[in-house]
């Protein structure tokens, strides 16, 4: 078998490219040392909505990897590197829908089935406090025994962070009313009409809201304006009527589904485990906190206490991400539902936590192996900020139900477009790139050379020279370092009295690679007149010496020329 | 007093103390960039480089007399703009026109010369937030001294969404602010000036720069909210040479959006100050259009309306 180095990432062999989803590729790959199947989705760090939020996506997918349940894509493991995020999933190779166009329409049993499963894995979420958002066909799939697995579990949190409208234009057949009006707050009610719209699908063979303008479409939606064909049964018609409910406050939610009597028949026993309450009994799984710390990067101290409801000393806008991470993680470790690449990964997955470790605490010192909370908070914006408030599994957090913030569908540009279409203005190209941040300019600092060194250096006193700088005289141990002083009187401007100043500066040359070198510029405090020496502390102006290694830098590259 | 408004009073106390024990220097990211322009820059190279750099303003720099002279921003382009569209035989300067002559111009016209306001970043955020409010303007340049040279630095710039971001990260009392915005009366909700998707360019420049407003909401004959067309809008015609374009309608204009616009956000008089900050928190937000259930136009609430709230009532 040839393992060509191009298809191979960390330990899984990548066999062929699956699709192109909403967050990167999906590519099928092995892993080499138990043959198991898994899709790789790979994230370009490029396309996270921003880049202070790279951290906290990080640590999010961490909590994704906590979920367990028989019809949801499990997430095995994460792959980081520079560019990308990889994630090692649950391989499942058929779409539900390519079932459903292949059959025309589902029988009601075997609809139900899948509608079941979908329900019991959505439960599941909602329970953890992870709302889906994105419930549509291409994720929704079918294993080889022809079972549910629902995939992207939590991404759309992570990856659109309230503008989840932009993503979803593209196709919003399936997003619920208060989606498509553009409400920041998207809570579980979300979930239930897309999996009204599944249902329907399955049941009817065709959306329930299909038009071929965007407007139209949305006009639809928001007004729930759809029929149900006279061969659906009455029961289903009448869970269908509860689930497409405009105002979300008054559709059906999960638990009343599970009541349901046409969702009830033929329902497997163990589809709904009974839900052990057993999370207040005090007694503290110290493999749970292991993980957890270890996974996450929570302090087990901080994990301990919050546990016991000790919270003083505890950041108090981290109490209920832990408590949720903690009952998850104990949720799921107490799962019998394991494959061999599950165990394969319990085993070597400690291993690499602990290499991971040794790197990361690697040039620090430091022997206590987690974060400290509020570190982490810091890290997380570019802002200083004094505690870390969004913390996103639990959706927008903060922003309470009846918040009715939101942006005006109207005014996102493909709905504009659209709009203008229809009066009859065509769409020309002359639109602004998707953003100017893309076009990135690249900075070099100091000069770079591939001149020998030493003729480098010739240049660089052969410029102070002409430009009456002063130096002092080279050591024999450090050739390549420079210390000069410029003494400077600007021209009387504009009534202005001149102004007498001498810049010191470092000049540096370093090797980059191979004939490669690099001139570095530093600041090296000012001199005044009456000799007395200043700290570069107690100096801001930048100015006096950027001007000088301008000149520098300008005599430099007239040398070069001629 | 209601449990709600003691609350609120709370929050508002303590949203103060706050910002009495911090200066502009804390609001600063440990690591930004930036841009700055020299004087003797060209206008439209000027707006080049804000969009390259996707700021919507930086300050500018005399290097002869070495000091801060002004913050461009797309307002003044907008004057600069209505300044020639009088004077259609001086056209070609618009591509020509230095950023020192800029004050010159807006001068003729009589509309609101460039801002050069500026404070120390050693300024309690207490203080600053009154000079944004003072001053009317939406950022106030932070210019530092040299103490050995006493040669003057800029150091940022300090936008009123940077204070309120500010705030809406470390401050979790903003969550007990509950009082429905009606009841605040936090906004303007009358003589609002609207325009349409028909309305052409060259009347919404000159509207822009009239009344002094940063953006104007564009309604139908029912007077509901279609969208916005702001001064950073504008900005885009720099690329497609200016003049031409101005014919152009308001809907035509707002195509060459990016795709990736954010969108216009709305909320009605019955959110708080609390969703409002949530969202500040999460994304950049710099007014809210109120409307009713159908989505019609009620009022506006800009920055300046909440900071002057959290700030002096």
């Amino acid at each position: 078998m040839q393992n060509s180095s191009d298809n191979l990432i960390d330990r899984y062999q990548i066999v062929k490219t699956l699709g192109q989803g909403s967050f990167g590729k999906v590519k099928l790959a092995y892993h080499l040392a138990t043959n198991s199947k898994v899709a790789l989705k790979i994230i370009n760090r490029s396309t996270l909505v921003k880049t202070d939020m790279q951290g906290r996506v990080e640590r999010e997918i961490s909590y994704l990897r906590l979920l367990r349940h028989r019809h949801i894509i499990k997430l095995y493991e994460v792959i980081k590197n520079k560019q990308e995020i990889i994630m090692v999933m649950e391989f499942a190779g058929k779409e539900l829908f390519d079932h459903i166009v292949q059959q025309g329409r589902l029988q009601e049993d075997e609809a139900r089935k899948y509608f079941q499963q979908i329900i019991s894995a959505v439960q599941y979420c909602h329970r953890h406090k992870i709302v889906h958002r994105d419930l549509k066909p291409e994720n929704l799939l079918l294993d080889e025994h022809m079972d549910i697995k629902i995939a992207d579990f939590g991404l759309s949190n992570i990856m659109t962070d309230g503008n989840f409208l932009k993503t979803s234009c593209g196709s919003p057949n399936y997003a619920a009313p208060e989606v498509i009006s553009g409400r920041l707050y998207a809570g579980p009610e979300v979930d239930v009409w897309s999996c009204g719209v599944i249902l329907y699908v399955m049941l009817v063979g065709r959306l329930p809201f299909d038009e071929e303008s965007i407007p139209d479409l949305f006009y639809r939606i928001s007004n729930a304006i759809y029929t149900i064909p006279d061969f659906v049964s009455p029961g289903a018609r009448h869970l269908l009527k509860r689930m497409l409910v405009v105002n979300p406050l008054d559709r059906i939610i999960v638990d009343q589904i599970i009541q349901d009597s046409w969702f009830k028949k033929n329902l497997p026993i163990d589809l709904f485990p009974e839900i052990s309450n057993d999370e207040d009994d005090g007694e503290i799984d110290e493999g749970v906190v292991n993980y957890l710390s270890e996974q996450l990067g929570y302090s087990k101290d901080d994990l301990v206490k919050i546990m016991q409801n000790r919270l003083s000393g505890v950041d108090a806008a981290n109490v209920e991400e832990i408590k949720d991470a903690y009952r998850l993680a104990k949720d799921s470790m107490n799962s019998d539902n394991v494959s061999s690449l599950d165990e394969y990964m319990n085993r070597k997955s400690i291993e690499i936590r602990e290499h991971e470790k040794s790197r990361k605490h690697h040039g620090n010192g430091d022997p206590s192996h987690s974060q400290h909370l509020s570190n982490i908070a810091i890290q997380k914006h570019g802002i200083p900020s004094a505690y870390p408030f969004d913390s996103t599994h639990l959706g927008p957090q903060g922003n309470s139900v009846d918040s009715t913030i939101s942006i005006l569908p109207q005014s996102l540009t493909p709905y504009h477009l659209a709009f203008m279409q229809k009066r009859g203005v065509e769409i020309t190209k002359k639109r602004s790139p998707v953003t100017a941040k893309k076009s990135k300019i690249r900075w070099h600092f100091g000069i770079r050379s591939r001149s020998y060194p030493l003729d480098v250096m010739g240049e660089i006193y052969h410029a102070l020279k002409t430009l009456g700088a002063e130096w002092l005289p080279p050591t024999t141990d450090d050739i390549w370092t420079i210390y000069v002083r410029w003494k400077k009187i600007t021209d009387p401007a504009n009534g202005r009295p001149a102004i007498k100043e001498t810049v010191k500066m470092r000049i540096q040359l370093y090797q980059l690679e191979q004939n490669n070198y690099l001139v570095d510029f530093k600041f090296d405090g000012f001199e005044n007149d009456n000799e007395s020496k200043h700290d570069v502390d107690d100096t801001f102006s930048s100015y006096p010496f950027l001007r000088m290694a301008t000149r520098l830098i300008m005599e430099l590259a007239v040398n070069s020329q001629s | 007093m209601s449990d709600v408004a003691d609350q609120e009073k709370l929050a508002l106390q303590a949203i103060r103390a706050f910002l009495a024990t911090k200066t502009c220097y804390d609001v600063l990211p440990v690591s930004f960039k930036l841009v700055m322009l020299d004087s003797t820059l060209s206008l439209k190279g000027a707006l080049l480089t804000l969009l390259q750099n996707g700021v919507v303003s930086a300050p500018i720099w005399d290097s002869v007399q070495c000091q801060f002279t002004g913050l461009l921003t797309a307002n003044d382009f907008v004057n600069a703009l209505r300044f020639y569209e009088n004077q259609p035989k001086l056209l070609d300067e618009l591509n020509t026109l230095k950023l020192e002559d800029l004050s010159r111009v807006e001068e003729e016209i009589g509309a609101t010369k460039i801002e050069n306001y500026n404070v120390s970043p050693h300024l309690s955020l207490n203080e600053a937030y009154k000079y944004l409010i003072k001053a009317r303007t939406h950022r106030v340049a932070l210019v530092d001294e040299d103490p050995t040279s006493k040669r003057k630095i800029v150091v940022s710039v300090l936008t009123q969404y940077r204070l309120l971001r500010f705030v809406a990260l470390n401050c979790k009392e903003t969550q007990m602010m509950k009082t429905a915005i009606g009841d605040l009366g936090l906004g303007t909700y009358s003589n609002i000036v609207t325009t349409t998707m028909d309305t052409s360019l060259t009347e919404v420049v000159r509207q822009l720069s009239n009344i002094g407003v940063s953006a104007l909401p564009v309604v139908d004959d029912q007077y509901r909210l279609l969208n916005m067309y702001e001064q950073f809008d504008v900005l885009g015609l720099v690329k497609a040479n200016g003049h031409g374009d101005l014919r152009m309608t308001v809907g035509e204009a707002l195509m060459r959006r990016p795709e990736d616009f954010p969108g216009v956000h709305t909320c009605r008089l019955t959110d708080t100050l609390s969703d409002i900050m949530e969202i500040v928190r999460r994304t950049r937000l710099l007014r809210l259009f109120v409307v009713d259930e159908e989505g019609k136009l009620k009022g506006i609430i800009t920055l300046s309306d909440i900071l002057r709230y959290i700030c002096t009532v």
